[in-house]
C-alpha cells in the first residue's frame, strides 16, 4: 500500500513539476521603475504610455493565448511548429490571441507587442483579436535594413496569408487558421531560400530548373563518352606487327660462344 | 567435278576454275561447284572466270573455326560500337566474310658461323678537373648456331605481311596432306610472289632476330657488326595452304581488313570511326543525358 502511494506520488508530481511547453497567459507588470523593455528600446515621454499598456511577456514562449482559443494539445502542437520554423529560418515567430487590445488599434498593438518584448531583431508576429463584432487579424514584421525578411514577407504575401486564414478565424477554426499560417510563412521562407522554386510573371509557382548546369553536364559527359569510344576504337587500328619469329627459335639449339673479346683501341675525347 | 591430270607420273595439276578480279588483280581458285561471285580480297564483283589447271599444294592446315565463328566474332566487335560507320555493320558486309586458303611456304632455318663485331664501352673520366669520354674498342668474335622451326613465308601479295603475321600462329605439327574434300568451297588465293624475293625477306627477318640474340650475349655497351660470316640455310620447306577468314570493307577510298586465323581464331581487325556517326552519337548522348538530368532536377 505504502509503495503504491509512493509511486502514485511520483507519477503525479511528474505532471505537477515537469516543465510544460504550453502557451502562457502570464504577463508581468510594467512600472515606471521597470518598464521591462529590451535593452535597445529607449523609453521616452512619447512612448512611455504605449509601453506601460503593452503586455510584458516571456519572449521564449512564442504562443500567447490570452483569448484561450486553443486546447492544451493544440497549444503544444503549435508551439512545436513555431519552434521548428524558428530553427529553420532563424527568424522569431510570435502568435497572440486576445480579446483586449488595451486601447490600441490592432496594428499598433501588434507592433508594440513585438517591439516592447524581448523578441529577436528579425521576426514576424500574428495577432488575432476576437473582442469586437468581427475578428481582426494582423501580421507584423521586424527586420534589419539588410534583411531578406521584408522580401520574403512582402505586403502582397502578408495580404495573401491573412486573407487565406481569415475564413477559418471567422468560422472559429482557430487551430486550423494558425496551423495554416505557420505552414504558409514556412513555405514562403523555403520558396525564397531553397532557390528551387520561383514565381513567374503570372504569379505561378514554378520549379527552377538549372538549365545551364544541365547543358554543361550533358555536353561534358557526351564528350567524355565519345572520346573513350574513339580511344577504344583506335586500339583496333594499331596492328601490332609481332612477327612471332622469336617463338620459332628452338631454345635448345641456341649456341653463342664468344671466342675472342680483346681491346683493340682506346680513344679519349673531351666531354661536351 | 574435276579430274587430276598427270604429268610424268606426278599428280600435279587439277582442273579448276580460276577467277581474276579486275579491280585488285587478285587471282583465286575454286575447286568446288559453287560459283564465286565476289572477289575474296576486295569483294568486287568485277571478276572474270576461266578454266585452268591448279598446281596443288601438298599440305593443308584445316579449318577448325567455322564461318559462323568468324561472323559472330566480327559482329561482336563492330555491331554495338556506335562510332563505327554503318557500312561495317551492314548485313551484306557480314555475309561477305569468306573462307580463304592462303599459300605459304613453311621452312626450317639454320644459322651457323662466326660473326665479327666491333664493340665498345664509354666511360666518363675526370682529368685535372676536365671531363673526358674514354671509349674502349673491342674486337669480338661470336661463334653461333641457331635453329628456327616453321618460319612462314607469305606467298600472296594480296595480303600484307604486317597483317598476316599478327595471326599466323598455325600449328604445323599435324599437317593434312592435300585433300580436295577438306578444301570444300573455300577460295584459294593464287601465289603471285617471286620465290626468291620471298626467301630474301625471310632471310632478313631471321637475320635481324638472330643478330639481336647474338648481341645480347656480348657484354659491351656498343655493338656493331664488322663482318657477318654466319650462313643461313633453309631446310625442310613445305608448301602449305593455311586457312583464314577474310573480309575487306571499302570505306572512303580505303580498305579495312578483318582477318581471322581459321585454325585458332586469332584476329586482326582494322576499324575506323565515321564523322557522321560521331556527330549523331554525340547528339544522342547529349539528348539522353540532358533528359535524365532534367527529370532528376524536376522531380527531386
Amino acid at each position: 500500500m505504502k509503495k503504491g502511494l509512493f509511486y502514485l506520488l511520483i507519477f503525479t508530481s511528474f505532471f505537477l513539476f515537469y516543465p510544460t511547453t504550453y502557451a502562457s497567459t502570464v504577463t508581468y507588470p510594467r512600472t515606471e521603475e521597470d518598464f521591462l523593455v529590451p535593452a535597445d528600446v529607449q523609453v521616452t515621454e512619447s512612448n512611455k504610455m504605449d509601453i506601460l499598456n503593452t503586455p510584458a511577456v516571456n519572449a521564449s514562449e512564442k504562443l500567447y493565448d490570452f483569448a484561450e482559443l486553443f486546447s492544451d494539445s493544440e497549444e503544444g502542437d503549435l508551439i512545436r511548429k513555431i519552434q521548428e520554423y524558428s530553427v529553420l529560418s532563424r527568424y522569431d515567430l510570435a502568435i497572440v490571441t486576445t480579446n483586449n487590445l488595451n486601447g490600441f488599434v490592432i496594428g499598433d498593438y501588434t507592433n508594440n507587442f513585438y517591439d516592447y518584448n524581448d523578441f529577436q531583431n528579425e521576426g514576424i508576429i500574428l495577432v488575432i483579436y476576437i473582442g469586437g463584432l468581427d475578428p481582426q487579424i494582423y501580421m507584423g514584421t521586424s527586420a534589419l535594413p539588410t534583411s531578406e525578411l521584408q522580401k520574403i514577407y512582402s505586403d502582397a504575401r502578408i495580404h495573401q496569408t491573412l486573407a487565406y486564414i481569415y475564413k477559418d478565424i471567422k468560422d472559429a477554426k482557430y487551430y486550423n487558421a494558425v496551423d495554416n499560417y505557420i505552414k504558409i510563412v514556412k513555405g514562403f521562407f523555403e520558396l525564397d531560400n531553397d532557390k528551387q522554386y520561383v514565381v513567374d510573371g503570372n504569379g505561378n509557382l514554378v520549379k527552377q530548373i538549372p538549365w545551364i548546369e544541365i547543358v554543361i553536364l550533358a555536353s561534358t559527359l557526351s564528350f567524355i563518352i565519345v572520346i573513350l569510344l574513339i580511344n577504344r576504337l583506335k586500339k583496333y587500328n594499331v596492328v601490332q606487327y609481332s612477327d612471332n619469329i622469336e617463338t620459332k627459335l628452338d631454345p635448345t639449339s641456341i649456341r653463342v660462344s664468344i671466342t675472342k673479346d680483346e681491346q683493340v683501341d682506346r680513344v679519349l675525347s673531351k666531354a661536351k | 567435278m574435276y579430274q587430276d591430270s598427270e604429268d610424268n607420273g606426278m599428280n600435279y595439276g587439277i582442273a579448276a576454275r580460276r577467277f581474276h578480279c579486275r579491280d585488285c588483280n587478285a587471282s583465286f581458285i575454286s575447286l568446288g561447284s559453287k560459283t564465286i561471285e565476289y572477289c575474296c580480297v576486295c569483294h568486287s564483283n568485277n571478276i572474270e572466270t576461266k578454266n585452268d589447271v591448279y598446281e596443288k599444294k601438298p599440305y593443308i592446315v584445316p579449318f577448325r573455326k567455322t564461318l559462323e565463328d568468324a561472323k559472330n566474332d566480327y559482329q561482336k566487335k563492330v555491331l554495338f560500337h556506335p562510332l563505327v560507320p554503318f557500312v561495317f555493320k551492314s548485313k551484306a558486309t557480314i555475309e561477305a566474310i569468306q573462307k580463304v586458303y592462303l599459300p605459304v611456304i613453311v621452312v626450317d632455318a639454320n644459322l651457323q658461323g662466326t660473326v665479327d663485331f666491333l664493340a665498345g664501352d664509354k666511360t666518363k673520366i675526370m682529368k685535372e678537373k676536365v671531363a673526358f669520354i674514354e671509349t674502349k674498342k673491342y674486337s669480338v668474335l661470336a661463334d653461333v648456331n641457331l635453329n628456327y622451326h616453321h618460319i612462314i613465308l607469305n606467298m600472296t601479295s594480296k595480303l600484307q605481311d604486317r597483317l598476316f603475321h599478327t595471326i599466323c600462329d598455325y600449328q604445323f605439327d599435324q599437317l593434312l596432306e592435300y585433300n580436295p574434300n577438306a578444301l570444300g568451297d573455300s577460295a584459294i588465293l593464287v601465289d603471285d610472289k617471286d620465290l626468291n624475293a620471298v626467301a630474301d625477306l625471310g632471310r632478313q627477318r631471321i637475320m635481324k632476330h638472330a643478330m639481336a640474340v647474338i648481341k645480347s650475349n656480348i657484354n659491351h655497351e656498343l655493338k656493331k657488326v664488322n663482318n657477318n660470316g654466319a650462313l643461313l640455310n633453309f631446310v625442310n620447306s613445305k608448301e602449305v595452304l593455311v586457312p583464314v577468314y577474310l573480309l575487306t570493307v571499302h570505306y572512303k577510298d580505303k580498305d579495312y581488313i578483318y582477318l581471322m586465323n581459321g585454325e585458332n581464331g586469332a584476329v586482326s581487325l582494322e576499324l575506323v570511326f565515321g564523322k557522321i556517326e560521331i556527330i549523331l552519337f554525340s547528339l544522342l548522348m547529349f539528348g539522353l543525358i540532358f533528359l535524365i538530368a532534367f527529370l532528376i532536377a524536376y522531380f527531386l
